[in-house]
């Protein structure tokens, strides 16, 4: 399967503690173990903490550390990309200490960089981008801007907040969306266990004109393969919770959704939330 | 008799708005402060009145009048055959369409801004 | 309201609201322009931007002080000190500008260690110089750099240095002048005060609003010690960090240019009840007026009337030989901000010029009120004009000279139109009764240049003529002059050589016995 298609660019936003790494790490495992891609990891949050289960834990020396140690003239593939689990390229954006500088203008910094150094090459079949919590500002933006991913999905549970984050990255994303050609491929069910959860996001799901794409079920195993610094595909590919990512990865794969997504107002989203009690 | 009188204040406004720089303070509130302090003064003077020279803003007043008053003797030798009654009069008038002019009906749009 | 539209810029129909002719019976009720508003889509402004005009125009002129930018290196070259305002501590922050040179990496990073190791290294450098003026910029604005903080942190390790922060980034205000806001309000909240000033006259003043261009401080400074008034401090031209820390205990702020430093003596005014007065320090009979207004402040006018006896005895012979030369001529000024007003009538009266056309850059309507009241009917007045528009003044008016910034000024020569620097002038100073001839003669020999006529003859053809030469200034000048006046022996040009600042630094000054304390100690 692996003829000379166009690489699928491919940015995961959602609210920061939803599990963003987690899904895009086990997706990309799942994709290149069960599915024989070939995926490329650039993560852009400064925690730089979107490839350590690909890796092993190894540390990665991320773009913005060699930009500041060795000026961005000297910035090289073979210092800032490692291979992991399955041939998975690895970069990691990096970027200041909370409180200092500016970690959006990191982030536009390392794709140009990137981009530069050609490590996007034409054999890839997926480079992810896993992108900090909320489009902030412009840099946090950088990755669904002209000629990069032209696929979101938006990582989301049944808690208000995280419908609340899903929202609003759906904002950013129509703002790009026509002169960039980003769409929205659909809302990544990352679940916590409430009540009515499904029922909830399929609700929002619909009213803003996308398609929840796969639930993800809870399950301790992600937790104690992420202990072990594994995804659950390396850490035992037989687990029903390596399946479901399975499952996730043929979905992208042969995902034709792709829209403009129709953000909600806040009133609109109030009355949502109340329909489903979870105000309570 | 009436135009006359609007035509020498006129003629005072002029040599005011030519020379002064007391009166364009930025903001309303300070330029009608200044137009009274000084130009009560001014009528002082020109009616050989005591002028208080108390405290420092009165001595600034003073200094600026003393300087419109010795204009005002040079260019308009007219001023020394009026009687007091009548400076008063005429600097009351120039007072007033001097704060028309460069307050009330001001175009300055920042005459109102809060702060300096 | 006779407002006036430009041909060029009719596709702009909001900057006909920009432009107004004085006409016959209009006054500040029905002729004035808007001003001090964001640039206009489509209208280039020859504006700067709010960190420019807090450091380039007011912060630098100190000069005492290490200047440094905190941001890319390029900010700091465009305002590096290239307005000529001397020192007389052999023009330390003339020659010396700081940056911190900020980078993309220090952008994603912080700036603030490389803030804190630049200052370290500047003091270290400059061991005899112990103040420092930081200003932010853009780039440092936006990633949020503690700049306070860092210098806090500096003085607690140095505790012989101290520090002043300006927070002005670029883009601040719709242009230089928002700086000039910023840093008056800094200036009296953050260092004013902090200092104890030794009090040696019984007549104290601040000195605002005055930037030594060519000398112009020392020339106005010349004047207040002859009347035995102490200069607390200057605001900022020749003026030190540290006595400018104490400019709470004058008796008087006589205030100059009130666009950049008026906010400063109104603070003072509200804080400390030191009065403002505003003076002209340029031309003739409007410098003499402000010499005896602050006289009779301190009921010293007879000190002041002696010195504008002397001066004008001494310099009104040269200043009507350029007059008698220069009546009638046509003159567009067009400096930034102040100098609409301060030089208006001035030349007018003085030298018998007729101004044509006044504008600002980013004088605010208080500034443009002045500039209006003081020129004569006619007069074409602009807020913020682009450089199509001016084309097109000159192009119509026909002016035989230009007083303004460098850049405009180039355009006026391309169009073979004279013109004189308004903001760092040609040969200052300008200020003062002889500073007053010697702009005089800039006007005379920028109008009758003999370059004007050579310029016209095309040297590439043999065809012009060999056995004459070119007509000189004087012939050009003279041409219609009177007998009368051509022959008078009274009138003569400048007289006063290249330089007239440094003979005022051997100058003896008279003692006057205090009124008030015991004789200050020796």
């Amino acid at each position: 399967m692996t003829t000379a298609t166009e690489t699928r660019k491919v940015a995961i936003y959602g609210k920061g503690g939803i599990g963003k790494s987690t899904t895009t790490q086990n997706t990309a495992a799942a994709l290149a173990f069960f599915h024989d891609k070939k995926v490329f990891i650039h993560g852009c949050d400064p925690k730089a903490d979107s490839t350590r289960l690909i890796l092993g834990g190894k540390p990665q020396e991320t773009v913005m550390d060699a930009l500041r140690d060795h000026g961005s003239e000297n910035v090289t593939l073979d210092k800032v990309m490692k291979t992991g689990f399955h041939d998975i390229r690895c970069v990691e954006s990096g970027g200041p200490e909370p409180g200092v500088g500016c970690a959006g203008r990191g982030v536009i910094t390392a794709i140009d960089l990137m981009e530069n150094n050609d490590a996007y090459t034409e054999d890839l079949d997926f480079i992810f981008f896993d992108v900090l919590g909320d489009v902030v500002c412009g840099g946090f933006a950088m990755p669904i801007r002209e000629g990069k991913a032209q696929e979101v999905y938006i990582v989301a549970s049944g808690e208000m907040m995280a419908i609340y984050a899903a929202n609003n990255i759906c904002k950013g994303l129509v703002k790009y969306a026509k002169q960039s050609g980003v769409r929205l491929g659909g809302i990544i069910c990352n679940s916590r266990n409430v009540d009515g959860e499904k029922e909830f996001l399929e609700e929002f799901t619909n009213a803003i004109g996308t398609q929840m794409i796969h639930f993800v079920p809870r399950d301790n195993i992600v937790q104690k393969a992420e202990f072990n610094k594994k995804t659950v595909t390396e850490f035992d590919p037989e687990q029903n919770q390596a399946l479901e990512y399975k499952e996730l990865g043929r979905k992208i794969l042969e995902n034709k959704m792709f829209v403009i997504p129709k953000p909600m107002t806040m009133d609109e989203l109030e009355a949502m939330v109340v329909k489903y009690g979870i105000l309570d | 008799m009436q135009e006359t009188i609007e035509n020498k204040v006129g003629d005072l406004l002029s040599f005011i708005m030519k020379n002064s720089l007391w009166q364009f303070n930025s903001r309303g509130w300070d330029r009608r402060k200044q137009s009274e302090g000084v130009l009560t003064k001014v009528s002082e003077l020109l009616c050989d009145e005591p002028v208080s020279k108390e405290t420092p803003a009165d001595k600034c007043y003073y200094a600026e009048a003393q300087c419109v008053v010795d204009g005002f003797n040079k260019n308009f030798p007219w001023l020394k055959d009026l009687s007091k009654d009548e400076i008063k009069a005429l600097i009351h008038q120039l007072h007033e369409r001097l704060d028309y002019q460069t307050i009330d009906a001001s175009l300055n749009a920042e005459l109102t801004v809060k702060n300096y | 309201m006779p407002l006036h539209e430009f041909d060029c810029s009719k596709v702009i129909p909001e900057r006909k609201q920009h432009a107004v002719v004085k006409g016959r019976e209009e006054d500040l009720t029905s002729c004035l322009p808007k001003g001090y508003l964001n640039t206009i889509p489509g209208s280039i402004s020859e504006r700067g931007c709010a960190y420019c005009g807090a450091k380039h125009v007011i912060g630098t002129p100190m000069k005492d002080v290490i200047h440094i930018s905190h941001g890319p290196v390029g900010c700091t070259y465009d305002t590096w000190q290239t307005k000529r305002y001397l020192s007389d501590n052999n023009n330390f922050q003339l020659k010396y500008t700081f940056a911190s040179d900020v980078k993309e990496k220090h952008i994603v990073f912080g700036a603030d260690k490389l803030l804190k190791s630049n200052i370290i290294d500047a003091f270290k450098a400059f061991p005899d110089i112990k103040r420092m003026t930081v200003y932010q910029t853009c780039a440092t604005a936006l990633i949020g750099d503690d700049i306070e903080a860092i210098c806090d942190d500096v003085m607690e390790e140095m505790p012989d240095v101290d520090i002043f922060v300006c927070n002005s980034p670029g883009f601040a205000g719709p242009s230089q002048s928002a700086g000039h806001h910023k840093i008056n309000i800094a200036w009296v909240n953050n260092k004013v005060g902090t200092v104890e000033p030794e009090i040696t006259s019984d007549y104290v003043i601040n000195y605002v609003g005055e930037y030594n261009i060519q000398g112009d401080q020392e020339i106005m400074q010349d004047y207040f010690k002859r009347m035995g008034i102490q200069i607390l401090s200057t605001f900022t031209g020749n003026g030190s960090y540290d006595d400018l820390r104490g400019m709470h205990r004058a008796h008087l702020n006589v205030l100059e240019c009130a666009r950049s430093a008026e906010y400063i003596c109104d603070e003072l005014r509200a804080r400390y009840g030191i009065p403002r007065m505003d003076i002209d320090g340029f031309g003739f009979k409007a410098l003499a007026g402000s010499l005896k207004k602050i006289g009779l402040f301190f009921g010293i006018e007879d000190r002041a009337q002696a010195i504008i006896d002397e001066e004008v005895a001494r310099w009104q012979p040269e200043l009507d030989w350029y007059k008698e030369r220069l009546k009638g001529k046509k003159l567009c000024l067009w400096p930034g901000g102040s100098k609409l007003w301060h030089w208006a009538h001035t030349l007018e009266e003085d030298l018998g010029i007729r101004i044509v056309s006044v504008y600002t850059k980013f004088g605010h309507q208080g500034d443009m009120e002045k500039g209006i009241s003081r020129c004569s009917e006619g007069a074409l007045a602009i807020d913020d004009p682009n450089e199509l528009e001016t084309l097109e003044v000159m192009e119509k008016l026909k002016p035989d000279l230009i007083l303004t910034g460098k850049r405009p000024g180039e355009v006026a020569k391309k169009v073979r139109v004279p013109y004189l620097n308004a903001h760092a002038y040609h040969n200052g100073p300008y200020k003062g009764f002889e500073g007053w001839v010697r702009f005089a003669r800039d006007i005379y020999n920028a109008i009758y240049s003999p370059l004007h006529q050579l310029a016209f003859t095309d040297i590439s053809k043999d065809d012009f003529a060999t056995d004459k030469g070119f007509m000189t200034r004087r012939m050009i000048s003279d041409v219609d002059l009177d007998d009368e006046v051509k022959n008078n022996t009274e009138l003569r040009e400048y007289t006063g050589g290249f330089d007239s600042v440094s003979k005022l630094h051997d100058r003896e000054y008279p003692e006057f016995e205090s009124q008030s304390a015991p004789a200050a100690a020796e």
